[in-house]
């Protein structure tokens, strides 16, 4: 995450000491001495985020930078802290109004001025990060493709974590062009198992064959060689160790004298008891939960380059 | 058929002419051990039913004290690659009882089992797998089933067999008495078709089990449930911990049933089909390790239901220990015994011998086989197995062989001990009785 600050302040000895702070602080600091540079730094997708602004500049003031500020970015990723020594209520009041997020009024304190851009910075990067996972990427370049393509010869989906799906994305009209162009050829590279509903992407594991839960009870059983006694292990312990309470044999020793035995399942959830779980899947997207054997199965499509001549002119 | 005729002749000649002093002796045995045990027997018990049947429509009375017990019940399997068969076998069990739930355990299988399990989950409810990647043996199987089963009844079904559509609701019936712990199936032989061996076992299956198994619960010395199609008390499996390791758990169940004063029953009505062996070496294989039970189990580990001096002695237990030590143990040595007597000292006419024995033998396996129609749900199936009767007198013959053998290697090497029936690690840890 970018670590920039913009500091906007004509008085010279307060910017100075504003500037000397927050580089202190750990802070790339920009200082400008009127609003009208601080609105350029600011208004870009690409600048700092975060800024103290001084209410009273030349030309535009503090307040007018942060109107400029919000109407270009309406997402709130830029964190302005308005710094003036005026503390009335409707001053504080159309400054936030304004669009500012803090107000402090001077003469400030080191310390909890440290403490508020540290939290505006981290307010400004959990916003980014957010934005970052919602953002739809945008078109990727044919020529980006091309070059891919003529790279490496073939062209595998990729798994795009948006749609919880594999596929090109917005590519898929330029590869069937192509393909019916006949420069490429569609080949399967895999199979794999999707959500019977929606095609999503789901996770299996193994779970109930009647309610699909993973919670299972498996009792632990002893066979006694000696007697051919069979019961739960809890009959068998016995001071520490074990004693068959059918023959009274003691000292029994695991694969000489006895053996454990494992199984069936039984359902905390439901009656169902047996020897072999079933594959349960739980789709990612929809949260649908499905025995594995009703997944939807699909082939993984690729596509192979068959004439490189020709598709280098596209 | 003049060379026929004239050895029929020299025989019956032979026959009148023979001490009845030296054929008192000879036929001994059979007249005073085996034909009593099996034919006589059946045939008193048959004519006494016969008898109580008439005298019951005589005065009208109904019995109206079938099928109505309605309890929950869980089917176990147990089974280690049976993927040929599992599918057919769940396809027989579900929905033939209205609270039913079924329980499969794959032990260790390296087949598709638990695949078809599975695939057959997906249409019929109330179905569990539980399955395990090494194999640890039925007896575990049968025990970790029993931990996760929640029904009243336990029916354990082999995971190679069929159920008829009514056999559960058969097979539970007997439980009603909360005196009965558990009940023994009828088990009936689905591959009968494939050989004559086959349905040789078919036919003794239905002696054995069907027809024996019914008189040995009425005098409560029925010691045996079979693996393949058992109902048990839920109850009472959890008051004995469940089975013990085995081979021989299916009859050790029952022993420490019976222990603890539960009654066994069997259920003549409750169908169950299973394949036996098709050669000749699976059937010793088999017949070896169900001999050897006897003495693992009567002579060894359950030997205490004997000494009537101890305090949890019992008189069922202690007539069936001694009914299973006198026919399966001592008769089995006697008999060869008897036979080496016979070749010593009358080699010379040891031809008409073995012919006597063997028509009286046949005689007495035409009075079992008359009697088998009076238990028989299925005369007609039943009929197509009189050619098989002439045949047993020598199948009995060689299964006393196999008998022999088993004992003598259990008695003497503990066989048993070696059997792979049990997994390594289990045979390792386990008693060796």
């Amino acid at each position: 995450m970018r670590n920039q600050v913009v500091i906007a302040d004509d008085d010279r000895d307060m910017r100075r000491g504003l500037e000397l702070r927050a580089r202190k602080w750990g802070y790339d600091v920009i200082a400008v001495d009127d609003g009208e540079a601080a609105c350029e730094l600011l208004i870009p997708n690409d600048g700092p985020q975060v800024a103290i602004l001084d209410r009273h500049m030349p030309m535009v003031d503090g307040v007018q930078v942060c109107e400029r500020v919000r109407e270009a970015r309406p997402h709130s990723d830029v964190f302005m802290m308005m710094l003036t020594g005026r503390n009335a209520p409707e001053d504080i009041a159309s400054a936030l109004n304004a669009g500012a997020n803090d107000y402090v009024t001077k003469p400030y304190d080191d310390t909890v001025l440290k403490a508020r851009l540290d939290s505006g910075k981290r307010t400004v990067d959990a916003v980014s990060e957010v934005t970052q996972l919602a953002r739809v990427p945008p078109p990727e370049d044919p020529e980006v493709v091309l070059q891919r393509v003529l790279n490496r010869n073939h062209l595998i989906p990729e798994f795009d974590s948006h749609s919880m799906r594999y596929g090109f994305g917005t590519l898929n009209s330029t590869l069937n062009k192509w393909e019916m162009d006949g420069d490429i050829k569609s080949v399967v590279m895999d199979r794999i198992k999707l959500c019977p509903d929606c095609q999503g992407l789901p996770t299996f594991r193994d779970g109930c064959p009647a309610c699909g839960s993973a919670r299972m009870i498996n009792e632990r059983l002893i066979h006694h060689f000696r007697c051919g006694f069979v019961a739960a292990q809890s009959e068998f312990e016995h001071r520490g160790g074990f004693l068959c309470p059918k023959c009274m044999a003691r000292d029994m020793v695991v694969g000489v004298d006895f053996e454990h035995v494992t199984g069936p399942h039984c359902c905390a959830d439901c009656e169902w008891t047996g020897m072999e779980l079933e594959l349960i899947g739980q789709c990612i997207k929809c949260t649908l939960r499905f025995p594995g054997r009703q997944a939807a199965v699909n082939d993984l499509v690729g596509y192979h380059v068959e004439r490189m001549d020709l598709l280098a002119h596209h | 058929m003049i060379w026929w005729d004239t050895m029929l002749n020299e025989w019956i000649y032979w026959l009148t002419t023979k001490n009845p002093h030296d054929l008192a002796w000879i036929l001994a045995g059979l007249f005073l051990i085996d034909g009593p045990r099996y034919a006589i027997f059946t045939a008193l018990i048959v004519q006494w039913d016969a008898v109580k049947e008439l005298a019951s429509l005589w005065h009208a009375e109904l019995d109206n004290s079938k099928s109505t017990y309605c309890p929950s019940v869980c089917v176990l399997l147990v089974g280690h690659n049976e993927s040929d068969t599992i599918y057919s076998t769940l396809d027989s069990i579900w929905g033939s009882w209205p609270k039913l739930e079924i329980i499969v355990v794959d032990d260790g299988s390296t087949d598709e089992m638990a695949a078809q399990v599975r695939f057959f989950q997906r249409t019929h409810a109330k179905v569990l797998l539980l399955s395990r990647p090494e194999r640890s043996g039925k007896t575990s199987g049968l025990n970790w089933g029993l931990h996760h089963a929640t029904a009243d009844v336990i029916v354990t079904v082999d995971a190679d067999c069929r159920i008829a559509p009514d056999a559960i609701r058969e097979i539970v019936q007997p439980l009603q008495d909360p005196l009965v712990g558990a009940v023994s199936g009828t088990v009936r032989v689905w591959n009968q078709d494939a050989n004559l061996l086959t349905q040789i076992q078919a036919y003794e299956y239905r002696q054995t089990i069907l027809v024996g198994r019914a008189l040995q619960s009425r005098f409560h010395l029925l010691g045996i449930v079979s693996g393949a199609f058992g109902a048990f008390r839920r109850d009472a499996l959890n008051q004995i911990r469940g089975w013990d390791v085995g081979p021989g758990e299916d009859g050790d169940v029952v022993l420490r049933l019976r222990r603890s004063g539960y009654a066994i029953s069997s259920a003549p009505g409750a169908e169950c089909l299973t394949n036996t062996p098709e050669s000749v070496k699976a059937l010793v294989r088999q017949r070896r390790r169900w001999d050897r039970t006897v003495v693992t189990f009567e002579a060894r580990k359950y030997v205490s239901t004997a000494c009537f001096w101890s305090r949890s002695f019992r008189a069922p237990d202690f007539l069936h220990t001694l009914e299973r030590w006198f026919f399966n143990i001592f008769c089995v040595f006697a008999f060869w015994a008897y036979s080496a007597w016979l070749v010593i000292n009358h080699f010379d006419e040891l031809g008409s011998l073995v012919l006597l024995l063997y028509v009286c033998q046949l005689v007495f396996e035409l009075v079992q086989y008359t009697c088998l129609f009076w238990f028989s749900r299925s005369p007609a199936r039943d009929l197509c197995l009189i050619p098989i009767v002439p045949l047993m007198p020598l199948y009995h013959m060689f299964l006393k062989a196999v008998d022999l053998f088993a004992l003598t290697e259990e008695f003497f090497f503990r066989a048993s001990g070696h059997d792979d029936f049990v997994p390594e690690k289990v045979r390792l840890a386990t008693w060796r009785w």
